[in-house]
């Protein structure tokens, strides 16, 4: 009786342990298929022929960024960017049904286009006005007392007097101006996050982009217009047969607006 | 007699789970080299604006360590505003140079024509009866990249 004892609780442990361990499984697979299609989502979204465009591309510059070589400045459509990356992202995941897209974009908080001069985010509904009303915001940081609008370059408007300046002006070295942006820009992203309304995961997410550039300055900080995604995906269930789990492979992509250098 | 029982009924389902260990790494572990593979092969293309012969030819080889694939291929162009893109499929997309021909996305997709073990395990209970489950299990991976 003994041992027909034992062979049931192993048999219970066994089949326990299979289908928890099943859901934990399955997050690996669906983190690197989120991570394939976010990319290649982002991708298109930074890349799409709606930039091919000599107005759009060549030459380009309107207010700021007229005449500096190194300016970055590049007007980009949200809404299309926002359609291309959907395109590719399905598509990669193999989902064509719209109620299923649907549901999946329940699970898609944050989609931000860090511009050069400004940051937009769109919500889960694609609403860009959850971030801010206006649909945008500009880098308007304080320093030293003083308020300017900051730009992915060095470049800095100075809101009292009305004009462009360079940052080294106001005794600001690049590295710092860099250091100061990219930390105003993860911090909008972090409490965007944090406020975001489907909160069903229960996650809070950290977004950090490296800020040390001693080795490479390429590789750190902000340095470009971004198309930047954060996906938590759709729930998967652990299979767990006394707890009623859900899983969640969240997974971020991200891909660099440029233009064509003439 | 008691421990003749208990191991009837132990040793069916340990081999059973072990059977299931060993072939569900299995299939995982091949399942990411295909995706890889595939999605390696696509990225390729778009970045060429092209599937050149020898690029198809060389991702076919690396897949064929997996078994024999269904290789379907498609080009999507878009254009005006219309969400309906314009499709071309099969080998016919093969050496054309879909970029200057305005496409946008390529997408190939391979499926393994045979089904992996792992899949008839579970139509099986551990004493060997049908589970009822219906589990076509196969290689596969797809991958849609846009044409840069």
């Amino acid at each position: 009786m003994k041992s027909f004892f034992w062979s049931l609780i192993f048999i219970f442990c066994t089949w326990s342990m299979f289908f928890i361990g099943k859901g934990v499984d399955n997050i690996d697979i669906m983190a690197e298929r989120y991570k394939r299609a976010l990319d290649a989502g982002a991708n298109a979204a930074s890349g799409y022929r709606a930039y091919y465009s000599e107005k759009m591309l060549y030459n380009h510059g309107t207010g700021f960024g007229i005449g500096l070589e190194d300016s970055n400045n590049l007007p980009v459509d949200r809404e299309e960017a926002v359609k291309w990356f959907y395109r590719l992202f399905f598509r990669n995941l193999g989902i064509e049904d719209t109620n299923k897209q649907n549901e999946y974009k329940r699970y898609m908080p944050m989609k931000a286009i860090i511009l050069f001069d400004r940051l937009m985010i769109a919500d889960a509904d694609d609403n860009w006005h959850t971030y801010d009303p206006a649909g945008e915001k500009e880098y308007m940081i304080q320093y030293r007392g003083k308020d300017y609008k900051f730009t992915l370059s060095d470049q800095v408007y100075d809101i009292e007097n009305s004009s462009w300046i360079m940052a080294d002006d106001i005794g600001l070295e690049a590295k710092e101006r860099k250091e100061l942006v990219t930390n105003y820009i993860i911090n909008e992203l972090n409490s965007f996050l944090d406020n975001r309304g489907n909160k069903e995961s229960g996650s809070y997410y950290k977004i950090v982009f490296s800020l040390d550039d001693a080795s490479d300055s390429k590789l750190s900080g902000i340095n470009g217009i971004n198309f930047f995604i954060l996906c938590e995906g759709i729930p998967i269930p652990s299979l767990n047969p006394f707890k009623q789990e859900k899983f969640f492979a969240y997974s971020v992509g991200g891909s660099e607006i440029k233009k064509k250098q003439l | 007699m008691e421990k003749f029982w208990a191991s009837i009924l132990v040793i069916p389902i340990f081999t059973w789970y072990s059977f299931h260990a060993v072939l569900d790494r299995d299939f995982r572990i091949k399942q990411q080299a295909v995706e890889n593979i595939v999605c390696q092969y696509t990225q390729i293309a778009a970045k060429k604006g092209a599937l050149y012969n020898s690029v198809y030819n060389e991702m076919k080889e690396r897949l064929s360590r997996f078994g024999t694939f269904d290789i379907s291929l498609t080009a999507e162009r878009f254009t005006g505003s219309s969400d309906t893109p314009e499709l071309i499929k099969g080998s016919y997309i093969i050496g054309r140079d879909l970029r200057s021909e305005g496409f946008d996305i390529i997408n190939i997709y391979a499926e393994s024509i045979n089904r992996h073990p792992l899949g008839r395990l579970y139509e099986l209970t551990p004493f060997g009866t049908k589970s009822g489950a219906e589990a076509d299990i196969r290689y596969f991976g797809k991958a849609s990249v846009y044409i840069q």
